[in-house]
């Protein structure tokens, strides 16, 4: 085949090195298999519910949302860190981000995937889902939701598929030995690129565009999220900085995963060439400047209705201070937030390994940070709760309900495989074009 | 009619003492509310009901009966068992308590019912060893057996409302004496308790009416008259102009949050449209480039 001398522009050991990772081993199998066991158990349990109804999870008349809900928030908040990464830093004009963008993009667009079906889950009436489009309303932040979910999804979506294309158009001559039909995907979908002076043009104003518009998509997904709870009178809910403090707690968790996954590939995929010390060591500054910026937030979330201890804030501040909650929200704040914020100020723990399990505690706090964002609140509604049986009062998730959980993030794992074992993990031309990325200031 | 000839001057009256109540905010005491009387006996039990009320709402100014241990203020509250305040008449302490006094002393109209009221005089009275109480005719022993006929007449400019009590068992009307009207105003949930009074020789009870009840499009109220013992009751109701004009906006008919998508704000719906149709035109405008990267490479 003539591959055009846009593929003799690139070096061929950044590009055997980076294809080499596209490779559907018997290690992919046999992870693929395993997920898809776990899924189909999560399925079954997702039969159940659908069979005999929510009752068979721990939500009740009090606390209706549980842990999907809080789930899905994790989920949305997640999916933020590709347009921190790309957007926001890319933009900003610091290359050292290039070998992650695309990692950071994947995670945005397994998680963007999967937060609508988390929501889903939650319906009683799964059946009636299409009625969310039909009979919306204009004045229900729901429909709003599904709306920049939904386009969320779609622009990290097509960014993830339009800084592809020229490496699609490598894949000829990278892949030679692949399936066939993985290399007719790749033509198909290359465009017949060429990589001429016109194209490239067209294809970074493109790049751009996204780039750009993705931020206020970005703020408003997680912003939008963050009003099904504030447009909300309850005490714990009913704050006004509800936008900002969702959206920089996204960051927090968005950055916990990158963190995994760099590390995950790097020493799976044999990139340490290119996913190096020093992108760990910017990595965890960018983390230390968010959660920063997210404790900054926590600490005024707390206080400022903590020094008023309006009486239904005061039950509410008290569950979670020293009350029934108490346990799970300091651990949450300490260990996954406050320590990991200071060992990260430290240099010699700005390297893979520590990242490692410093990004493990983090992403885990996110996730029950949701929990005690979303549950707590609905355990002291303003009315008192009489007459009702104790399980009404106190939620404890059922197994059922973990499971159905856990579903959501099984797919996450099984679109982030898929796409990183079809893809280059790290964007080839880009890194072809400003060469080994040097290192940063 | 009888009841609008005796009224009459006393409205010339009213009239006036409304102009005077405007300028200093509080009632003025006329000779008929000095001479009020309880329509009960004053016994041990309503002075102790009356103690509980003293305590809850009065002891803070006034302090403990006997021990002048009263709030310093000024002008300064005063002991109830001093000589000063055992001068009074039971219709004048009545009517302070009901309608407050001065700057300083609250009115409790609206806070503690009539027969509380009264109850609070029994306790201030307790510490008068001289006190006799005035005949009363009790209620309970009017008798309402014979043929009753109520009539409300309503003077929408003084905001009054004057019940009439008859008895008709022989073709003629005679006036019922010392009997309690109470006056209502129908609400969407029950009755609102406006007041009681007692009827005089005349067979008249008058009612001051609140000013601010919201009534419907026309200012018109429900007002409901009620007289009655175990034996004998009788009520009638009666429209009335005497409420506020209230036109109610329905907030369902207007464009508002809340309400269905036919009736959204159109500021809602237009920025809602506008953002989805820029998102999805700058996404058809790269899906368009990748189009004609697609193009330019078939040649
Ligand atoms: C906020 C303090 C306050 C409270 C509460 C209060 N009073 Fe008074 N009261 C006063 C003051 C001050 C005066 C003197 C008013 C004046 O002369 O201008 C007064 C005057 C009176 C008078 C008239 C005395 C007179 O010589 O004319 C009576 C009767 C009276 N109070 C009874 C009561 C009763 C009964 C209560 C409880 C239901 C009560 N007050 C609650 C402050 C209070």
């Amino acid at each position: 085949m003539e591959h055009s001398d846009f593929s003799s522009k690139i070096p061929t050991k950044i590009g055997e090195k980076l294809f080499s990772t596209v490779n559907l081993n018997i290690k992919f199998h046999i992870w693929m298999g395993f997920l898809s066991v776990l899924l189909l158990a999560c399925f079954y349990a997702y039969y159940i519910q659908l069979r005999d109804g929510l009752g068979v999870t721990g939500i009740r008349d009090f606390v209706s949302w549980g842990i999907y809900l809080s789930n899905f928030v994790f989920f949305v908040a997640t999916s933020l860190v590709g347009m921190l990464v790309s957007s926001v830093v890319g933009l900003s004009g610091k290359k050292w981000v290039i070998p992650i963008t695309r990692i950071a993009e994947i995670i945005a667009v397994a998680f963007a995937a999967v937060a609508g079906l988390v929501i889903v889950s939650d319906m009683g009436r799964p059946d009636r889902l299409a009625y969310v489009f039909l009979y919306g309303r204009f004045a229900s932040p729901i429909f709003w939701d599904v709306t920049v979910v939904t386009l969320y999804f779609g622009i990290s979506f097509l960014l993830l598929y339009v800084t592809l294309i020229p490496d699609l158009a490598l894949g000829a001559k990278f892949l030679k030995w692949r399936p066939k039909w993985l290399l007719w995907a790749y033509n198909l979908l290359s465009l017949g690129w060429k990589g001429t002076e016109r194209e490239f043009a067209i294809l970074k104003k493109s790049i751009r565009i996204l780039l750009i518009l993705i931020i206020p998509m970005a703020l408003a997904i997680h912003t939008v999220t963050s009003w099904l709870f504030a447009f909300n009178p309850r005490a714990g809910w009913d704050s006004t900085i509800f936008g900002p403090y969702f959206v920089s707690g996204a960051f927090v968790s968005g950055l916990s995963c990158l963190m995994i996954a760099m590390y995950f590939f790097r020493k799976n995929y044999k990139l340490e060439e290119y996913l190096t010390d020093k992108l760990f060591d910017n990595v965890g500054k960018l983390l230390v400047l968010v959660s920063l910026v997210y404790i900054y937030f926590n600490i005024n979330e707390l206080i400022v209705p903590g020094y008023k201890l309006k009486t239904h804030e005061a039950i509410h501040l008290r569950e979670l201070f020293i009350g029934h909650h108490s346990v799970l929200f300091w651990s949450v704040q300490i260990f996954g937030l406050i320590i990991p914020t200071i060992l990260l100020l430290f240099k010699p723990v700005r390297k893979p390994f520590p990242m490692l399990l410093l990004g493990v505690m983090v992403l885990v706090g996110s996730w029950f940070k949701r929990f005690i964002l979303v549950v707590p609140v609905q355990e002291h509604p303003y009315l008192p709760i009489q007459h009702v049986p104790e399980i009404f009062k106190v939620y404890t998730p059922t197994l059922i309900e973990i499971m159905v959980t856990i579903g959501p993030m099984v797919m996450v794992l099984m679109i982030i495989t898929v796409l990183t074992k079809l893809f280059p993990v790290i964007p080839v031309w880009e890194m072809a074009e400003h060469g080994e990325v040097k290192e940063n200031e | 009619m009888r009841v609008k000839n005796i009224t009459t001057p006393f409205f010339l009256l009213a009239f006036l003492s409304i102009s005077v109540g405007l300028m200093s905010q509080v009632k003025p005491l006329t000779d008929s509310d000095k001479q009020k009387v309880a329509a009960f006996k004053f016994t041990n039990e309503s002075q102790t009901r009356g103690m509980q009320q003293y305590n809850n709402n009065c002891k803070s100014c006034h302090g403990d009966p006997g021990k002048k241990n009263y709030s310093n203020l000024d002008p300064i509250p005063g002991d109830p068992a001093s000589a000063e305040y055992q001068a009074l008449t039971d219709g004048e302490m009545f009517f302070y308590i009901t309608n407050g006094k001065g700057q300083l002393m609250p009115m409790f109209a609206n806070a503690i019912s009539e027969s509380q009221r009264w109850d609070i005089v029994a306790y201030i009275r307790s510490f008068n060893p001289n006190y006799i109480q005035a005949e009363v005719q009790l209620a309970s022993d009017v008798n309402l057996s014979g043929a009753l006929r109520l009539k409300l007449d309503v003077f929408k400019e003084e905001k009054r409302v004057v019940a009439l009590l008859t008895d008709s068992t022989d073709g003629v009307q005679k006036p019922i004496k010392s009997a309690t009207i109470k006056l209502s105003v129908k609400r969407q949930f029950g009755n609102l308790n406006i007041g009681e009074s007692q009827t005089n020789e005349l067979g008249i009870a008058i009612f001051d009416f609140p000013v601010d009840i919201p009534g419907n499009e026309e200012g018109l109220l429900e007002l409901i008259a009620f007289a009655g013992n175990e034996s004998k009751e009788i009520s009638v109701s009666q429209l009335a102009p005497l409420g506020l004009t209230v036109v109610p906006t329905k907030l369902l008919e207007q464009r508002s949050w809340f309400n269905i998508n036919k009736k959204a704000p159109l500021w809602l719906i237009i920025s809602y449209l506008s953002a989805l149709a820029a998102v999805g035109g700058i996404l058809l405008y790269v899906l368009l480039q990748l189009k004609k990267i697609k193009e330019m490479n078939k040649e």
